[in-house]
């Protein structure tokens, strides 16, 4: 199993979806660490405690993209668990896999 | 009857104890009370603010020699907005996860439920360079502010009462014995 501590191996102020916003967004967290070890079969913990804040469109774009990649939701629930010990972070987890869910249904109902 | 001193000592003693205890259970109920107020009143300033901002379209500048001044103030306002709304988000986390655990399950998976949506409206596609305005998220911002605060606010006078207080109590200890033969997270 790999761990992405989001704070430390990427930043504690992700915010934006695109490159174009700016560093630190969500499509360079899905595509230049989520996506590589997810094609390689591994199976991946995601920290997010010391994170200073999760804007949604960042979470979208990182998380819900995925789907958009071509992954599934069901291999996305096995491959990926999250850690949130930060009380104020806590309820992240369920919010992130609420956006793939949402982003595997939309896909879903325009295909 | 002669009462004993050391009878009126113990009295004295169960007395300032019982009163000292209840003083001290009123005081921390109303810490938190002040806990889920401020919530409240973070979650309606949060709103005003995305409503403001989803209500004004964005634009980039054309280019490098633009000197319209009022576009450029108008760029730097929205994107004063998006720091001071990304500031507010976490402050409503950290407010949230402060209060939640002494909720009902039920009311505190409602409140979840209603902040998620509240989250995506107030940091859902800001940061982009260019986007026209969005009505939807500012009506969106002020009727998910509007039901997030009358859930946190009934939800809270639920729990302080004496039967809400009990069923906390129950649902702790569900809680506890079931993490302690790891079915559930304990909170």
């Amino acid at each position: 199993m790999i761990t992405i501590n989001l704070a430390e191996d990427f930043s504690r102020y992700p915010g934006g979806r695109y490159r174009s916003d700016g560093p630190h967004n969500g499509e360079e967290f899905r595509e230049d660490y989520l996506v590589p070890a997810l094609r390689r079969g591994e199976r991946l913990q995601i920290v997010l405690d010391d994170v200073a804040g999760l804007p949604a469109s960042f979470i979208e774009e990182a998380f819900g993209g995925l789907i958009r990649a071509g992954f599934s939701e069901a291999s996305l629930r096995r491959q990926i668990e999250f850690v949130a010990q930060t009380p104020r972070l806590r309820r992240y987890p369920a919010m992130i896999l609420s956006y793939i869910q949402q982003a595997a249904g939309l896909l879903e109902r325009a295909g | 009857m002669p009462v004993e001193p050391l009878q009126i000592v113990v009295g004295a003693v169960l007395g300032f104890a019982s009163a000292g205890s209840l003083r001290w259970w009123q005081y921390r109920r109303e810490l938190w009370l002040a806990r889920v107020e401020q919530f409240c009143g973070d979650v309606e300033a949060a709103a005003e603010l995305a409503t403001i901002y989803w209500l004004k379209e964005k634009q980039k500048q054309r280019h490098p020699g633009e000197v319209d001044e009022e576009a450029r103030r108008l760029r730097q306002n929205l994107v004063e907005s998006e720091h001071r709304m990304l500031g507010k988000q976490i402050k409503i986390d950290g407010l949230f996860a402060s209060f939640v655990d002494r909720l009902d399950e039920a009311d505190a998976d409602e409140l979840r439920i209603t902040l998620e949506g509240f989250t995506a409206v107030l940091t859902s596609a800001f940061n982009t360079a260019e986007r026209p305005a969005r009505a939807e998220e500012a009506r969106l911002a002020q009727t998910l502010a509007s039901d997030l605060i009358v859930t946190a606010r009934s939800a809270a006078y639920r729990a302080v009462a004496f039967p809400g207080y009990l069923k906390f109590l129950r649902q702790r200890a569900r809680r506890r014995q079931l993490a302690a033969i790891g079915d559930h997270p304990s909170r």
